[in-house]
């Protein structure tokens, strides 16, 4: 054994040397190792105990560590299992290496809604990954997302959603009473409101429901303000919600109002905007403060894009943190005329826009320790080099830990593909 | 053309197994640890360095490796270079098995050489990706220290992680 050096704690590792031979019975491996220790023909107790401890020490665990940090997160599932030891590495690993939430793109065949792929973006190992559900889920209709997770189908005799990580389990139930077309759709905690989006034919184009996931009930609630008659549906509003409150900002005016779902009470309007020369702006959660993304100019000459982060009990403090670099605002822009829309979604500090006209470009940025933002783009892995023909897209953002996907593989309901 | 006599210094490193080998000051000074020994002991130019952590194998593998990057750093950056880069730290690690390569991380740890730390790193973690659970404890040799219960355990906590959602509402 080396020395004891006090420049490295590495010393204390022991070198075992294991035959590189996979297939020899375990016997003969603990045999030949204490042969080649001591040299002693019998083996003693002791030495029997030195020789399985050497074979399980092999990596030290600092090392293992590191290594674990180069392992995108669907490969660092099979090395947790292997041993207690590796178990408790991979773990520690993600502690510098830390998890990011996934992009999940949702492609959807327009004449066929059963047909649908699924795509996700690793941020943490700049990977893109084939989801497949094992037990797929025959939609409909057309997927629509919201506010990060949750992933839903709106018909007027059912309501689908699903909020796990990847969408491998969804809950069918009841429709809301009012028949609606393209409401504004948000997971608020526990709750899912519904607003907006009214058909044509009912009474009240700002109706408000609310299910309970909990106690599985519709409940009707104070419909959206009347100064939101007109652009009640999410064509024209933005949705920001956290586990307590929504908000729901006019992409072009930047009025919003928020509400809360449990005392059921709109409130507003606010003018978040702090720059008049804004023409669109979309509005995210980042815990507890709300992010406004806003595009400043006129939609045939954009003069760049924004980002602020609006904190406060009553959203009093607007601070800028972010500018999206010229070249990005170009690709996002694509060979269209105008740019009049974008879409994001967003997980904790990871946001991810994109112009629905262009969708093969993906803005990503990440709010960093500081409050800045890091910007980058990606080339959606979704969209084939012929674009996107008779198909629609959907993007969700979702949290996901190493036991997310160990639940989701292991249980059967998924299974990952590195593309 | 007559060129001036440049006296390049050596260095004489000593391996745990008692080898001696002379290296170019260039080259000691890739290993970060050798580096910042000489910053802070300036006049010690004329001893032996001990390394007691590392074999002569072990040694004479990484100062291959720190010449060779070393001469690639010395050219013009292109992307050609980069090509040739990547194609030797390939053939680098190749061949090698897990042993060598252990052996070698914990050598290029000890001396604190980063980029051959990295590269090394990812090439394990290159072993290890898309390989079943019993592949990799088989190919490091390790033994599995689940008990059944425990194995049991874990295999109930994850398909229970789906009992809690509805059937069909309808």
């Amino acid at each position: 054994m080396p020395p004891f050096c006090p420049l490295s704690h590495y010393a204390s590792v022991c070198l075992s040397t294991l035959p590189s031979n996979i297939t020899k019975p375990k016997s003969q491996n603990t045999e030949r190792k204490a042969r080649r220790k001591g040299h002693h023909f019998m083996m003693t107790e002791e030495h029997k105990v030195e020789a399985e401890t050497e074979a399980q020490v092999a990596i030290h665990p600092d090392v293992l560590e590191t290594i674990f940090s180069y392992l995108p997160l669907i490969h660092l599932l099979p090395a947790s299992r292997v041993s207690k030891s590796w178990n408790a590495a991979a773990f520690s690993s993600l502690r510098f290496n830390k998890t990011k939430p996934w992009l999940i793109v949702h492609t959807q065949n327009i004449r066929a809604p059963h047909a649908t792929t699924a795509i996700a973006y690793d941020p943490r190992s700049e990977v893109w990954l084939q989801i497949h559900q094992n037990l797929p889920t025959r939609h409909v209709s057309a997927l629509r997302s919201s506010n990060s997770t949750l992933l839903y189908v709106l018909i007027p005799s059912k309501f689908s959603f699903s909020i796990d990580p990847f969408h491998l389990t969804w809950r069918h139930v009841k429709p809301p009473a009012v028949w609606r077309t393209d409401p504004v759709v948000a997971l608020v905690g526990h709750r899912i409101v519904v607003a907006g989006g009214a058909c044509d034919f009912e009474d009240d184009p700002l109706a408000v429901e609310i299910y309970d996931i909990n106690t599985r009930t519709w409940e009707k609630s104070e419909s959206m303000p009347a100064t939101l008659k007109g652009s009640a549906a999410s064509t024209w509003l933005s949705v920001a919600a956290n586990t307590k409150t929504m908000y729901v900002m006019q992409k072009m005016s930047g009025v919003t109002h928020s509400f809360n779902p449990s005392s059921k009470i709109w409130s507003g309007p606010y003018n978040l905007r702090p720059d008049r020369n804004i023409y669109f702006s979309v509005i995210r959660f980042r815990v507890d403060s709300l992010i406004m993304l806003g595009f400043l100019g006129d939609p045939e000459n954009p003069n760049g894009m924004k980002v602020w982060e609006l904190s406060g009990e009553s959203l009093e403090f607007c601070k800028e943190i972010g500018m999206m670099p010229k070249e990005l605002v170009e690709k996002l822009k694509g060979e269209g005329p105008s740019f009049s829309s974008v879409i994001v979604n967003s997980m904790a500090d990871i946001f991810c826009i994109y112009n629905p006209e262009e969708p093969e470009e993906l803005v990503v940025f990440e709010v960093g320790h500081k409050g800045l933002c890091r910007w980058g783009s990606l080339k959606n892995a979704a969209v084939s080099d012929r674009g996107m023909v008779a198909e629609r897209m959907v993007l969700t953002c979702s949290d996901v830990g190493l036991g997310d996907l160990g639940r989701a593989v292991w249980s059967g309901q998924g299974s990952f593909t590195v593309i | 053309m007559s060129m001036a006599a440049v006296e390049t210094k050596k260095i004489t490193l000593r391996t745990a197994d008692n080898h001696e080998f002379e290296v170019e000051e260039a080259i000691a000074m890739e290993f970060s640890t050798i580096k910042t020994f000489f910053d802070e002991n300036p006049d010690a130019s004329e001893d032996t360095i001990p390394l007691p952590n590392v074999t002569s194998k072990c040694l004479s593998a990484i100062i291959e490796y720190c010449k060779s990057h070393l001469a690639f750093r010395a050219r013009e950056t292109s992307s050609s270079i980069d090509e040739q880069v990547r194609t030797y730290d390939e053939e680098f690690v190749k061949a090698r098995d897990n042993e060598s390569l252990k052996e070698l991380i914990l050598a290029a740890n000890y001396l604190n050489i980063k980029a051959l730390l990295d590269m090394l790193n990812q090439a394990v973690a290159d072993r290890i990706k898309n390989k079943s659970v019993e592949y990799v404890r088989r190919f490091f040799g390790l033994e599995n220290d689940y008990t059944p219960e425990e194995e049991a355990a874990i295999r109930a906590e994850n398909e229970w992680a789906f009992e809690g959602v509805d059937p069909d509402d309808d």
